[in-house]
């Protein structure tokens, strides 16, 4: 086997990336979230800029129950990875999940400025959806 | 458990895991396909991430548990200083009382027979110094503190005795101080110092001044109290104590200056108070100061059982991080286990692909 550092793998190649987000993905889809969350783990440490690390670490978690680490997650990746609609989402529909309506509202307002700064109209259709009572 | 190996088919080469059940709370994006030269990034990347992780974690580790060993070690050597505190505040190893003044009083009059005045100074800096440390010394002194007279009564007899020659029986007294010889001597030196002190008035006409009168006569009251109290007269102690201190008085009164009576009265009354007050204060001070070692030793002995709790509790956590430690080890030994496996399925893999193609 080739003897692989650090500095040979980092910054992580797009493939490897995503190479990586799929395993954590199957792993996650089949409610594995324990291994999902050390997968997206890895992920973060060579993608910390990529805001799907954060949004599946912080699905994982919510999964796993672990409702405070999550919304610490999603408002890290909000703020690490912007513009990061996803994670600002997230956020949005998971402080309104632990009944906090007022800070949600705000969430989603800045979930549709990052939507609006990513130019996503997907996730601009999911926020108008959230926002309906 | 190959998980790279086990994911690839389904994760990697096809996007079959977006229909795969989506649990309820955020929905992921799905994952985009990753080629050959991808998984074999993926697989570089977790490679190197664990093996740095796992030295990262183990040399953590070590540092962990050289600290607790140090404060470990801390923590025994503050046990062994706090039980040697109380030890130490708790010790009846250290003369008593008597065996405390009796050492003051040999040393200072050895050094006096022998003209050290030098030596005597410093000795008696000393054995102080060595008697207010003493709890033995004040825990008995605290005991005895009621009955000032007494002790009073023996530090009387030892002159007295000492004035007469005789000095086994000076020594005895120290180490017997209930003896019926201290009280013999007691009485003696009573006696002396009456007269002493009648005759130093007498002679002086009253000029020798109230302060000697009144210890004189204190003594002598002192005297009556420890004869009433000691029975040592049977029956008739009580009125020969009594007896004692009114000639006491009348002895003293008698033979100073008739004019001066209304200041030899004011002087003796003072003096009684001045020696309540002393014994009151000498019950106080050593009662202080026994309370004080006996706070030493609660304070030590408390010290003694938090420290011995840290130790445990250091005990406990070097043994969880050395358990710790050890799992880390072999879960990254497993991990990186199952991605060399991994990576050698997918060379076979490429290899046979190859091999098909050509």
């Amino acid at each position: 086997m080739t003897t692989t550092t650090m500095a040979a793998v980092r910054p992580g190649t797009r493939e490897g990336v995503d190479a990586i987000y799929a395993t954590g993905h199957w792993l996650y889809s089949r409610e594995r979230y324990r291994d999902a969350a050390a997968v997206f783990r890895a992920m973060m440490s060579v993608a910390p800029y990529d805001e799907r690390s954060w949004l599946s670490l912080g699905a994982a978690h919510e999964q796993l129950g672990q409702l405070e680490l999550a919304l610490e997650l999603y408002t890290a990746g909000w703020l690490v990875a912007g513009p990061a609609p996803h994670c600002a989402l997230a956020r949005a529909r998971l402080l309104r999940a632990v009944g906090n309506e007022a800070e949600a509202t705000l969430a989603l307002d800045d979930a549709e400025i990052a939507a609006v700064a990513a130019r996503d109209d997907e996730i601009v259709e999911r926020i108008t959806r959230e926002r309906r009572p | 458990m190959n998980v790279i190996g086990a994911v690839r088919p389904a994760a990697i080469a096809s996007t079959a895991v977006r229909s795969a059940a989506q649990p309820a709370g955020p929905s992921l994006p799905p994952p985009r396909a990753a080629g050959a030269q991808g998984l074999g990034d993926a697989m570089c990347m977790l490679y190197a991430l664990i093996t740095e992780t796992s030295g990262a974690q183990v040399e953590s580790r070590k540092h962990e548990i050289g600290a607790h060993k140090t404060q470990r070690d801390r923590a025994i050597a503050d046990d062994q200083a706090a039980l040697e505190r109380a030890r130490r505040a708790q010790s009846d190893d250290a003369d008593g009382f008597f065996g405390s003044i009796a050492k003051i009083v040999k040393d200072v009059v050895d050094d006096a027979a022998h003209l050290r005045v030098a030596d005597a100074v410093s000795d008696f800096k000393d054995d102080v110094e060595t008697t207010w440390n003493n709890p033995h010394f004040w825990r008995e002194l605290e005991s005895g503190a009621g009955s000032i007279a007494k002790v009073f009564n023996t530090a009387l007899a030892i002159v007295a005795a000492t004035l007469c020659g005789q000095f086994e029986d000076a020594a005895d007294m120290l180490k017997n101080p209930d003896s019926a010889t201290a009280r013999h001597y007691g009485l003696v030196g009573r006696s002396l110092l009456a007269l002493g002190a009648g005759v130093g008035t007498a002679v002086s006409m009253g000029t020798l001044g109230p302060a000697l009168i009144a210890g004189a006569s204190v003594a002598l009251s002192a005297s009556g109290e420890a004869i009433a109290e000691t029975r040592l007269l049977g029956d008739a102690s009580a009125y020969v104590g009594v007896g004692m201190d009114v000639g006491g008085t009348m002895l003293t009164l008698g033979m100073a200056k008739a004019g001066d009576a209304p200041k030899i009265i004011a002087a003796l009354r003072g003096a009684a108070l001045m020696v309540e007050g002393g014994g009151k204060a000498i019950a106080a001070l050593a009662h202080a100061r026994v309370a004080s070692f006996d706070a030493d030793a609660e304070d030590a002995l408390a010290d003694a059982t938090a420290a011995r709790q840290r130790m445990e509790q250091l005990d406990r956590l070097i043994k969880s991080v050395l358990a710790e430690t050890k799992e880390i080890q072999k879960s990254h030994e497993r991990a990186l286990e199952s991605l060399r496996a991994a990576m050698e399925i997918d060379q076979q893999t490429l290899l046979v692909a190859a091999g098909a193609r050509g």
